[in-house]
């Protein structure tokens, strides 16, 4: 089995210390470490986010593939900035929050543990982030798009409230606002203004590179 | 017995743990005591018959909360408990709770597995959103399912006075007032004044608005119950904790609410069936609760209608009522919207799986909860006949599991793109607040269906 193949199983079966070993063997071999990652690590986290929707993975076995990753890529790092070959952000970075009053937070941190093994820098604002918090911190860093979860009715209501404060401050064009969690719909998304929506983690990955990429 | 103030000082005295490692100690320990206890989900057995299996899993629930207790977010404690403060715990809550008044009035009760006495239902189309100008028929028709002992309404949808609900605003407070108000006011048009409220408001999310609300001058009865939410899993903040002084002070009832995620930090059927069970503990240290309202989800598919969760349903639902005499009010969660087959397939799979496992019935979230009017009551209907049938045919596990495997036959397959069926004014003579002619007789066809399969109808 080639490295990058063993690198997506590596992933796939959680394995910290292997993937670790592997990105050593890429750097002793005088491999390309971008490929490495977006050809090796990554594609096994594709693998396992298609098993995490589909129900073959729980969220806990995700956690584990993608801390893997993470030991694997952290090998990596210091060579690719050395070399100023490429980006381990390809996509920029990416403001995650659940909404104002809303201490409901895993679906948001599936899709932050999806989006920072996808090529995305997340800045996480963690639970219950008042829309002028999400504002200010998109204000400075300019993030390449901002997500936004929440569980409840009456929490989802901020959801258009940070929609319309970006739309009245001007600066909407600039930061495209994706939408998700258990009461929101697509048609919902699209009726507050919404740049994107999506009803799963994958979902939100895909959104998410559309998104920023504009 | 550990009171709810002793809880407290605990919340401030807990070991300190960050909340990712939190979830990964869960994790852990449910894998390990899975393992343990060897409790397997066996997609042929979805309402096992297997004491033993029932047994294990409480012993192995009661050492998880050994393990992990509860963690406080605001304090960022773990809270933990010693197994003769859980099992005193247990032996001291409550094994009946009377809701609403008068002729009204419903009683909720601990049941036992395979047990012959009716399981008390509860009528809900709790997180439907629903407008302001529908909302008092929507709920007149819910109270008006006959069998219910208690009910609870919709959701407002987005706005009162044309203005966005929103939590923490004073907007809120008013809407939750009015909210009270008209479930009352809905009692009453269905002829049943004193039927009572086992969640008395679901626009509000902040104590404020509740407390304010809950009153008897805009409608609410002495016995109605607010809920007090954990977070899932085995978390609770003290925004939430704030309501429990106000509660037992005030003698209004106390649900606590659950809702684990299969898929989620406690893995798959197994360790979420565990972590459910946990969470009853929970809600008798953290919140006082009277009693429970457990809905299991599907992270994926949003719903408690598939095997592996009605398999769930089942081993939890035995594992209480075979080692406790915890109020156990089951909540079924269905994937398919009104006025389709599968919404009455999903309903009766879950009454049935709930019933004969000890648990007592709360029907229902309706196409995953989420989609503005998709609330309707035949459905519901159904759910609360196939339960007390269930009942008083004294259907032996055994003879569940045959039904319900039928009952998925017919629509498991369908559960990802699950139709979103009908909204209730397209079911619905909105003057009348009464069933359209082709969705009665779809009931009626349901009935028959049911029938055949081997329950007995002439029992109600």
């Amino acid at each position: 089995m080639d490295i990058l193949k063993q690198m997506a199983e590596a992933v796939i079966s959680g394995d910290a210390e292997h993937c670790a070993s592997l990105a050593k063997q890429t750097i002793e071999n005088n491999l390309d470490p971008i490929e490495a990652i977006q050809q090796g690590f990554s594609k096994g986290m594709d693998t396992v986010g298609v098993k995490f929707e589909s129900g073959e993975m729980f969220l806990p076995e995700m956690m584990q593939a993608a801390e893997a990753m993470n030991a694997g890529v952290a090998v990596l790092k210091p060579t690719i900035e050395s070399a100023g070959s490429g980006s381990l952000t390809e996509f920029g970075k990416a403001v995650l929050a659940t909404i104002q009053g809303d201490m409901h937070d895993i679906g948001k941190n599936i899709v932050k543990l999806l989006l920072s093994t996808s090529g995305f820098e997340i800045i996480d604002l963690g639970k219950d982030v008042k829309v002028e918090l999400i504002i200010d911190k998109a204000e400075e860093i300019h993030p390449d798009v901002i997500g936004v979860s929440a569980l409840m009715t009456t929490t989802m209501a901020y959801m258009p409230e940070l929609v319309q404060e970006l739309q009245e401050l001007g600066i909407k064009e600039e930061f495209p606002v994706m939408v998700g969690g258990a009461p929101v719909t697509e048609d919902w998304a699209k009726e507050i203004g919404a740049d994107g929506y999506a009803k799963d983690a994958v979902g939100a990955v895909r959104i998410a590179k559309g998104l920023a990429k504009k | 017995m550990i009171t709810f103030w002793e809880v407290l000082e605990r919340c401030g005295k807990g070991q300190r743990m960050q909340e990712s490692d939190y979830d990964a100690l869960l994790y852990k320990s449910v894998s390990k005591l899975i393992e343990k206890y060897d409790i397997k989900f066996d997609p042929e057995q979805i309402v096992p018959d297997d004491d033993s299996l029932a047994d294990r899993a409480y012993e192995a629930a009661v050492e998880l909360f050994e393990q992990v207790g509860f963690y406080c977010l605001d304090t960022k404690r773990v809270v933990r408990f010693i197994r003769s403060e859980i099992e005193e715990r247990v032996a001291l809550a409550p094994d009946t709770y009377t809701w609403g008044e008068g002729k009204d009035r419903g009683v909720t009760c601990n049941r036992k597995v395979e047990d012959l006495r009716d399981p008390s239902f509860v009528a809900s189309g709790l997180g439907v959103p629903v407008p302001q100008d529908m909302f008092v028929k929507v709920c007149q028709a819910i109270a008006g399912v006959p069998l219910a002992d208690a009910f609870c309404g919709v959701s407002l949808q987005d706005t009162f006075r044309g203005i966005p609900i929103r939590a923490g605003r004073p907007v809120e407070v008013a809407a939750a007032i009015w909210d009270v108000s008209k479930r009352r006011e809905a009692a009453r048009l269905a002829g049943r004044p004193g039927l009572g409220l086992y969640a008395m408001i679901s626009c509000a999310e902040s104590t404020a608005a509740i407390i304010a609300a809950a009153s008897e001058q805009f409608g609410a009865l002495p016995a109605d119950v607010t809920q007090n939410g954990a977070i899932a899993e085995l978390k609770v903040d003290f925004a939430r904790m704030n309501k429990v002084p106000w509660q037992m002070e005030s003698g209004a009832g106390i649900a606590g609410l659950y809702g684990p995620l299969m898929g989620g930090y406690a893995g798959g059927p197994e360790g979420t069936m565990l972590t459910l069970i946990a969470h009853f503990f929970l809600g008798l240290f953290a919140f006082n609760a009277d009693y429970h309202i457990p809905f299991p989800i599907d992270l994926h598919q949003v719903c408690n209608s598939t095997s592996p969760m009605l398999w769930l349903v089942s081993v939890y639902s035995q594992a209480l009522a075979r080692n406790t005499h915890l109020l156990n009010e089951s909540v079924s969660m269905a994937a398919a919207g009104p006025a389709t087959k599968m919404l009455f397939y999903e309903l009766a799979a879950h009454a049935i799986t709930a019933t004969v496992s000890g648990a007592n019935l709360v029907a229902a979230g309706i196409a995953r909860d989420k989609y503005p009017q998709r609330v309707s009551t035949l459905e519901i209907q159904t759910a609360s006949e196939v339960g007390h049938i269930v009942a008083r045919m004294g259907m032996s596990r055994k003879e569940a599991n045959g039904l319900v495997k039928a009952l998925l036959s017919k629509y498991e397959k369908d559960v990802p793109d699950a139709p979103l069926g009908k909204k209730f004014s397209e079911i619905y003579d909105m003057e009348k607040v009464t069933p359209l002619p082709e969705y009665l007789k779809l009931y009626e066809s349901i009935r028959e269906e049911l029938a055949e399969l081997g329950l007995n109808y002439s029992l109600l």
